[in-house]
């Protein structure tokens, strides 16, 4: 997946209408809520098979550091 | 397999939640979670109280004339001590040489019960026994804690078990891993921490409202050990019944909250429509879930005589366990 697909369907799971890029913060959102969090929690098992702590989920603000927790090796260029 | 369940009055909606709360969406509850209303105890109306209405549409004279032992699950008893099983024999006016205790389970509470029943009866300890799940938690809650105020509703159920119905009730696979035994807790008011008058309100990283007296609910994490360990537990129940989930006609878990269900649904690859979601109208009753769901299916037509229901609980402790009922 590339990083462009991955901020388009980020922004459709967590219901936010501005798209979005890698310095866009996350916490700026009303959207980004603990039910969004959970839809994250699914999303990032189901498409990339890892899992994260709560610790590691709190640390998360703009898309970048999503992306690097996730592992940028993940992402097509 | 007689079952009944019983819930308060006063009814809490998503349009009630977002008059306190602006910012939560009633629509996006009802998408995400699932929930639409959750019936709220009264403020004197306790998990006791809930256990001798329910069993009171449940029994009739000679159920409690035959009654050998009472098992009533709740995490939200009346006092430390007595046990409420002893008061609810007492209101019931059951015979007094029998058997009664609380066990403190909460979303698995339905599946140890029907466990604890199996093994009584089984052992010739007894032969007719009555299963009782009651739980407020929303007793429990910050009245500003917005997360678990749209999960959490209360209620009762109850069962009757006799040597018949427990022939049908299959193997069971039971799970503990008590390393997360921090992740869904009520840290104050036992004797580790006491119950504090001054408690100081704080703010979690998602901006919800409590204090320690409270329950606390650490979401990601539950939803982390349901993804690693509810997977593991259905192939188990499988196993343990020498079957595959082609043999099961309906599937009913704990229903936690509507995201979480799909997701573990898909996980796992049961289909959709052997799948139970519905707690549109009661929200997650804790222990009580299971028995509601059973008793929806079984009064809907959804599960028949004779169809193999496998039943799956999990949440806090953690404890998990399911089993394979005939029905």
């Amino acid at each position: 997946m590339t990083i462009n697909v991955f901020t388009k369907e980020l922004a459709e799971l967590l219901e936010i209408e501005d798209d979005l890029s890698l310095e866009t913060n996350l916490k700026d959102y009303e959207e980004y809520d603990s039910m969004s969090i959970m839809s994250l929690v699914a999303y990032v098992h189901k498409t990339f098979g890892k899992q994260f702590n709560a610790r590691q989920l709190n640390q998360i603000d703009t898309v970048e550091s999503l992306v690097e927790l996730i592992g940028k090796e993940s992402f097509d260029s | 397999m007689k079952i009944k369940s019983y819930l308060p009055d006063q009814i809490l909606s998503n349009d009630d939640l977002a008059v306190v709360f602006p910012e939560w969406s009633p629509r996006k509850i009802e998408k995400k979670i699932g929930i639409k209303r959750r019936h709220i105890s009264a403020s004197d109306e306790t998990a006791l109280d809930m256990a001798l209405k329910v069993c009171e549409t449940l029994l009739t004279d000679n159920d409690r004339e035959i009654i050998d032992f009472v098992l009533l699950c709740t995490q939200s008893p009346d006092y430390y001590l007595p046990t409420s099983a002893c008061m609810l024999q007492d209101r019931l006016r059951l015979k007094t040489g029998i058997g009664a205790f609380d066990y403190n389970l909460g979303c698995s509470g339905f599946i140890y019960g029907l466990s604890l029943a199996k093994g009584l009866i089984i052992s010739g300890i007894a032969s007719n026994v009555l299963l009782v799940m009651s739980e407020t938690y929303t007793k429990h809650i910050h009245p500003l804690d917005k997360g678990n105020r749209s999960i959490f509703g209360d209620g009762a159920a109850a069962v009757l078990l006799n040597s018949d119905d427990i022939s049908k009730i299959h193997n069971f696979s039971l799970g503990t891993d008590g390393r997360g035994w921090q992740n869904l807790i009520i840290p104050n008011g036992g004797l580790r921490k006491r119950f504090d008058e001054n408690a100081i309100d704080w703010t979690d990283e998602n901006g919800i409202l409590r204090n320690d007296n409270n329950l606390y609910m650490n979401g990601p994490e539950i939803f982390n050990f349901t993804i690693e360990a509810v997977p593991k537990l259905i192939e188990e129940v499988l196993s343990k019944n020498k079957c595959t989930i082609d043999d099961i006609d309906y599937v009913i878990f704990h229903q936690a909250n509507q995201y979480m269900l799909q997701y573990l649904r898909d996980l796992i690859k049961i289909p959709e429509d052997k799948f139970y979601i519905n707690m549109l109208n009661t929200g997650n009753t804790v222990s009580v879930t299971i028995p509601i769901a059973l008793e929806n299916c079984l009064n809907g037509g959804t599960i028949n005589t004779g169809d193999k229901v496998l039943l799956a609980g999990f949440g806090v402790g953690y404890s998990y366990g399911a089993t394979i009922i005939t029905v």
